[in-house]
């Protein structure tokens, strides 16, 4: 096990990378062109609250919690927490009607955030 | 019903199996694992267990990266210093095995090339044959991706005839030959020994020129030198002494189609002078007469060594390679530097072998002993393969096959065919001596002998491979050497440092000092390394 810290952070980030980023955004990326409103709800619901690992929610405040704010240092956490923060917004969404682009846009960004931040973290260690 | 394309998921979770099984009625997932609406195998060892039987049944293999499973779950991955970058990677330690176990086998990686760009094993997945990544997570980008490895596996397979295999330099080649065989633009073609260059020549160039005339071909390694002009250009009789009558030159007999050149560096430096006018005026003379012929010939111009080579050293004009053009030139890989489809050709030569005359009545007597019905194929099983009830198969033992496997093939596929005949003749003969005899063949199944591979190529052993007399360095600055056992320690380790030096005195241009600095970082031991290079019996002329 590493002990360096930015090692810790970078092992974090590849993980999340992989149970928030990947998984909110694959739900609605595999939905057919031609699915049906109650077919996106379904896919969104799944992606926000039935990720492999739980709700996208408790994913992101765990990651927060293991990593103790050392995310908080790095230059693209802004973009980071602003992505998630976006994402997690639809689940206020999720009774009303649903702008599947718009929702596939936000839930993607969140894999791409955690990308710069993983290759910022790269450049540094 | 069409069989549909069978797609085997190897993926801890079940996403992918899902998407497959709801969303892409065209294909079909492989019943291996659970559950049974989306099955998938979970790991790498189930997979690779699974495939040790099965590997006939799978088109395409789409392997997730992340493996969140136990522990003593998970293949080893070289330089992984915890368990959650083992988990990570896991999908790199399962593909690797695949493509040593089973290198015809199409996979789509679940996962993006960026994702990976932050390992080195990125680089090393992209640049492997028949893998493809996902690089985005959308059911067209999947459809696409499985259909592109669908398609590559059949073509890799089979084209025009010709058996490209799936090693990426042959997929570039043919690339490439489906460029340069449009019209008239001459082509160079590069190769050792039964490497295939003529077949290529005529089964994909020609084909593929959209040119109507004949294909011709001149063998310059068999044509006396002072008869080569004659045999290019023609004659008119008494030109020479033996010309009695008058004589077609291949220009002539080829006009209007291809005209395929082999070992054209055998081609006389006098000689070189007039092919080079008769490429730029498109018209020729035959030697004694007075008329000149306009030709309309694409010309294919094979060398098994190096042409820019032979220019170097003076032996091949440089302006006739120009015209030639070298930004045709194509290399045909050797055989041993594509050992990813020795299983294939070994399999389509097996085939080829038991439909040919001799070897086909032999399999009919056989066939319908086993009760197998008339002109059924012969196909090759290796190791524990299973064999459908449709052929009959000979069963090659895994040690004989990693023999196979382990030969350096010096004669190329032309040696590889000749050892697959002669390795179904054999086993057939075997066969029909049996029933003679009085035993009953009671399966579809023939074992080959095992020390049948053994004994095949103990012929070719003694053959040093065209590039045995000195290695080619690869873009890394390493070598390739191609060693086979030898009697002693001192004889193996003699061959090596022979082609070792022998790569470095062509790299180098026969600079001793060069050399020198090259091997022992001084330039001034020059006449060290001189003697040393005597003492392995190289001969500097013989390199020049």
């Amino acid at each position: 096990m590493s002990t360096d810290p930015k090692e810790e952070l970078l092992e974090a980030l590849f993980d999340l990378a992989h149970d928030l980023g990947k998984y909110l955004r694959l739900p609605l990326a595999w939905l057919p062109a031609e699915a049906t409103e109650a077919e996106v709800r379904e896919a969104l619901e799944r992606a926000l609250l039935r990720t492999r690992e739980g709700a996208a929610r408790a994913l992101w405040d765990r990651f927060r919690e293991e990593t103790g704010g050392g995310a908080e240092g790095l230059d693209s956490f802004p973009a980071l927490a602003a992505a998630v923060a976006q994402a997690l917004s639809w689940e206020d969404r999720l009774a009303g009607p649903i702008d599947r682009a718009a929702a596939l846009h936000d839930l993607s960004a969140v894999g791409d955030a955690i990308r710069t931040a993983i290759e910022e973290l790269s450049h540094e260690t | 019903m069409k069989r549909r394309p069978q797609l085997l998921v190897i993926d801890d979770g079940l996403t992918y199996a899902r998407v497959v099984a709801q969303r892409m009625p065209e294909f079909e997932l492989v019943q291996a694992g659970e559950p049974a609406d989306a099955p998938r195998l979970p790991d790498g060892m189930a997979a690779l267990a699974f495939l040790e039987g099965h590997a006939r049944e799978v088109d395409v293999i789409l392997l997730d990266m992340h493996f969140d499973v136990p522990e003593d779950r998970l293949l080893p991955l070289d330089g992984s210093t915890s368990l959650r970058h083992r988990k990570r990677f896991q999908g790199i330690a399962i593909h690797r095995e695949l493509r040593r176990r089973h290198p015809e086998l199409p996979v789509v990686l679940l996962t993006a090339v960026r994702d990976l760009s932050l390992v080195d094993a990125g680089r090393e997945l992209a640049a492997q044959s028949m893998t493809y990544f996902l690089d985005s997570d959308d059911l067209d980008a999947l459809r696409i991706r499985i259909n592109a490895a669908l398609q590559e596996s059949a073509a890799a397979v089979e084209e025009s005839g010709v058996l490209w295999g799936s090693n990426a330099a042959m997929r570039t080649l043919r690339r490439r030959l489906a460029v340069v065989s449009r019209g008239r633009v001459p082509v160079i073609l590069e190769g050792e020994t039964g490497t295939g260059k003529s077949f290529l020549a005529e089964h994909f160039i020609h084909a593929n020129s959209g040119r109507r005339g004949p294909f011709v071909t001149l063998d310059l390694s068999a044509v006396p030198q002072d008869l080569v002009a004659a045999h290019l250009f023609g004659a008119v009789r008494g030109a020479y002494t033996g010309a009695v009558t008058d004589r077609k030159g291949v220009f002539e007999m080829a006009d209007g189609g291809t005209l395929f050149m082999d070992e054209v560096q055998n081609i006389p430096l006098d000689v070189q002078k007039q092919l080079l006018l008769v490429l730029q005026d498109r018209r020729v003379r035959p030697l004694g007469s007075t008329r000149e012929l306009e030709v309309d010939v694409k010309v294919i111009a094979a060398s098994n060594r190096p042409l820019a080579q032979a220019v170097t050293e003076g032996r091949f004009r440089r302006d006739l390679y120009m015209r030639l053009s070298p930004a045709t030139l194509v290399e045909i890989p050797p055989l041993r530097q594509r050992p990813e489809d020795l299983p294939l050709l070994a399999r389509r030569l097996a085939t080829q072998a038991g439909a040919e005359p001799g070897n086909a009545e032999l399999k009919e007597q056989v066939a319908e002993a086993a009760s197998l019905p008339a002109g059924c194929p012969l196909s090759l099983a290796i190791g524990k393969e299973p064999a459908t009830t449709d052929a009959l198969w000979l069963q090659l033992p895994q040690p004989a096959w990693e023999q196979l496997a382990a030969h350096a093939w010096p004669g190329n596929v032309r040696e590889l065919a000749m050892v697959m005949h002669n390795l179904v003749t054999f086993t057939l003969v075997g066969a029909v001596d049996a029933l003679r005899e009085g035993y009953p063949i009671r399966s579809n199944r023939l074992q080959v002998d095992p020390g049948l591979v053994g004994t095949l190529l103990a012929g070719y052993a003694a053959l040093p491979s065209e590039a045995g007399d000195g290695a080619e360095p690869a873009d890394d600055g390493s070598y390739r050497l191609f060693v086979r056992p030898a009697e002693t320690l001192n004889a193996v380790s003699n061959e090596v440092e022979r082609q070792y030096m022998t790569a470095l005195f062509r790299q180098t241009g026969g600079d001793f000092a060069a050399m020198a600095e090259h091997l022992l970082g001084d330039s001034d031991k020059a006449r060290a390394v001189r003697l040393r290079f005597n003492q392995l019996g190289l001969k500097v002329r013989e390199l020049r």
